[in-house]
């Protein structure tokens, strides 16, 4: 970790004194033992902020939609999903490539803050790297684990750990790339009746606050203005019960079809802990099953399955 | 004071007459929900979403209206008769409720429906044994165990819970339940003990001291873009936060038949300044983020003498890109001019 830290450091300085960046995106240590948010390095001098630690999770796509009107370059650390979001977004027309500089660096998984105050309690926590996994210390006493016990569950599932489309990539190891059936819990949430599964959602919705949180935190929610946001029409109005909750939060997910790469994020920052990578999953199996096997943000090249008319598609409202 | 076996706490919200709030479990954490003869979670933390949404819901019917031919039928809506008691809030939030009460209680316009909740319902207080490391009350002058003020304060000492009225009509509600006997002179000093061990447990620190003043003469300076730029402009902080109030009038119809209602507001959101033909006061997130720790830390003592912030850490904790005003105001402490 210290290594990597050291090492981003070093290129952020070296890559904004050759002129390639005028800035660069990465993550620095927060408050608390959990949080390493974003963080913009505006000169050479400030490089010492940078971090790499099991909690850089923001995905930092997000902030490049708004820096676009910015002078020069913005240099970007990346992991598999900030590089898959980027793509994305390059695809969409939304960031110009030629304005972003991309440092990838090869992820080895992500942590679950609760995953670890389960084992160890909150508060004084430390979590050192051991040989084959991580030694957590807190209130609660201490315990050796392996990364994966830990680890967030999209990284469970992640299949591009390795950051693609970089214009370089730092030297370090990335997690073995997950390979099995990644819908499993769709599959789950499928078999059972309509009933019981709109009596599921009934309940997990009907906690959602509106805080928007979700969406603005989402690389593929690149509206410049949101159907949401909108006053005339105001197409859904602020009372938040399950109808409303739902029309918002299912049209969201229908619009990301495709598009979503699986960062985690709206989970992630969802204060009310409603499982939404299961809603984006099963959208993105049903893009899978209805126009063939696709992976968002693999390429800024890629042909989009809800973007390309094929007269093959499918096309029944069954 | 007064002492009561934990274990007859169902006996205790069965003879209250009216809907009892208790904490319960939500999501990934912890809410306010209606007591229906569940297990209350005893060692709850900070609820997520605040019990400010009891008093002020998140949506509220203002009046509902029906349209036959030439006639219109115009139904005001009242909130319920009913009393509530809300068993449990934690100090902070007790401390909240009062900052509200500033709001939409004090000087000539009267919230009326906020008012009439407000004076129905019942504040039982639980004191914290434990702050979360989020926590900070204590820099803005309050005690985690102890809301000086609220109809009940508890202790949690195990086995039993003890009580303190500290109203008339705390008093009065306690001395007509008979289910209380005089606490002992050990529950009366373990009490004390908890209180000042509860103090300790607050390890996060937010510099107060002069910090109205230097906002006040830095409207404009840099640390704003820095703030600004970091900020995804999700309205989490404000939705979760004691003490925001601001909400938004919308109607809405079918055919002849509608409501008008009230909502929560966000000023993290583009359209919460934005005025018929379309000028926007406040035209950026610089402006939006800014409002926002503005009326917590400025404007809120310009206005009523007090914070805006009571330091339960739910925004330090919700936020998505970890935005923390703890750490907001020692920075602006240290760059921004005298």
């Amino acid at each position: 970790m210290q290594r990597m830290t050291d090492n981003m450091r070093k290129r952020a300085g070296e890559l904004m004194a050759e002129g390639k960046a005028d800035r660069f995106l990465g993550w620095e240590k927060g408050s608390f033992w959990w949080q390493s948010p974003p963080v913009e390095i505006k000169e050479a001098s400030q490089t010492e902020r940078l971090i790499w630690d099991l909690f850089c999770t923001a995905n930092l796509a997000k902030y490049l939609q708004q820096m676009q009107s910015l002078e020069g370059k913005t240099g970007v650390f990346v992991k598999g999903c900030d590089a898959r979001g980027i793509n994305r977004l390059v695809r969409d027309g939304a960031i110009d490539r030629d304005k972003v500089y991309l440092v990838g660096i090869p992820c080895p998984g992500m942590i679950d803050p609760d995953k670890v105050r389960e084992l160890v309690g909150d508060g004084q926590v430390t979590i050192a790297p051991l040989e084959d996994g991580l030694s957590l210390q807190g209130p609660l006493g201490e315990r050796k684990v392996t990364l994966d016990e830990v680890a967030l569950d999209k990284c469970l599932l992640c299949r591009h750990p390795e950051p693609l489309g970089c214009d370089e990539v730092l030297e370090g190891k990335a997690r073995e790339p997950f390979t099995g059936d990644i819908y499993e819990e769709v599959r789950e949430l499928e078999e059972l009746g309509s009933d019981e599964r709109y009596d599921y959602w009934a309940e997990e919705l009907s906690r959602c606050i509106r805080c928007y949180a979700c969406r603005n935190v989402c690389p593929a929610c690149n509206c410049v203005k949101c159907v949401f946001d909108m006053d005339q029409p105001n197409w859904l109005d602020g009372a938040t019960n399950l109808a409303n909750n739902q029309v918002y939060q299912l049209i969201r997910f229908m619009h990301v079809a495709g598009r979503c790469i699986d960062c985690g994020e709206c989970e992630r920052a969802c204060p009310m802990g409603i499982p939404l990578r299961k809603l984006a999953a099963k959208v993105d199996k049903d893009v899978n099953e209805l126009f063939g096997p696709f992976e968002a943000g693999l390429d800024p090249e890629e042909k989009l399955p809800l973007g390309t008319f094929d007269p093959n598609d499918p096309d029944s409202f069954e | 004071m007064k002492a009561i076996a934990k274990t007859a706490l169902p006996d205790l919200f069965a003879a209250l007459k009216g809907r009892v709030y208790v904490p319960v479990r939500e999501g990934k954490g912890y809410g306010f929900a209606l007591w229906q003869g569940q297990d209350w979670p005893a060692d709850y933390q900070n609820t997520i979403v605040p019990p400010k949404q009891i008093l002020f819901p998140q949506t509220e019917d203002l009046y509902t209206f029906r349209v036959e031919g030439e006639d219109i039928t115009i139904d005001p809506a009242a909130p319920p008769e009913e009393p509530s008691f809300i068993f449990g809030l934690r100090p902070c939030d007790y401390r909240a409720i009062e900052l509200l009460d500033l709001v939409f209680r004090q000087g000539p316009y009267l919230d009326a429906s906020y008012s009439k909740r407000r004076d129905n319902t019942f504040l039982m207080v639980l004191g914290c044994k434990e702050g979360l490391p989020t926590c900070f009350c204590t820099s803005f002058g309050l005690e985690p165990a102890f809301a000086p003020g609220a109809d009940w304060n508890m202790w949690d000492l195990g086995e039993i819970l003890v009580v303190e009225p500290g109203t008339d009509k705390g008093k009065e509600l306690l001395e007509g339940l008979g289910l209380f006997r005089e606490a002992t002179e050990e529950e009366k000093s373990q009490v004390e003990k908890l209180r000042e061990e509860a103090k300790a447990t607050i390890t996060l620190h937010a510099p107060t001291e002069g910090i109205t003043e230097l906002l006040q003469e830095n409207f404009d300076h840099p640390l704003w873009d820095e703030v600004a730029r970091k900020c995804l402009e999700c309205g989490a902080c404000t939705y979760l936060c004691p003490t925001c109030h601001c909400y938004d009038m919308q109607s809405s119809s079918v055919l002849g038949q509608g409501r008008r209602f009230r909502c929560w507001d966000s000023c993290m959101y583009c359209n919460y300044t934005l005025m018929a033909g379309g000028h926007n006061p406040r035209p950026s997130k610089r402006e939006r983020v800014r409002n926002r720790f503005l009326h917590k830390l400025q404007y809120y003592p310009e206005n009523q003498g007090e914070f805006g912030c009571v330091g339960c850490g739910r925004c330090l904790q919700h936020c998505p890109v970890h935005m923390d005003i703890s750490r907001f105001m020692a920075q602006a402490k240290e760059v921004m001019a005298k």
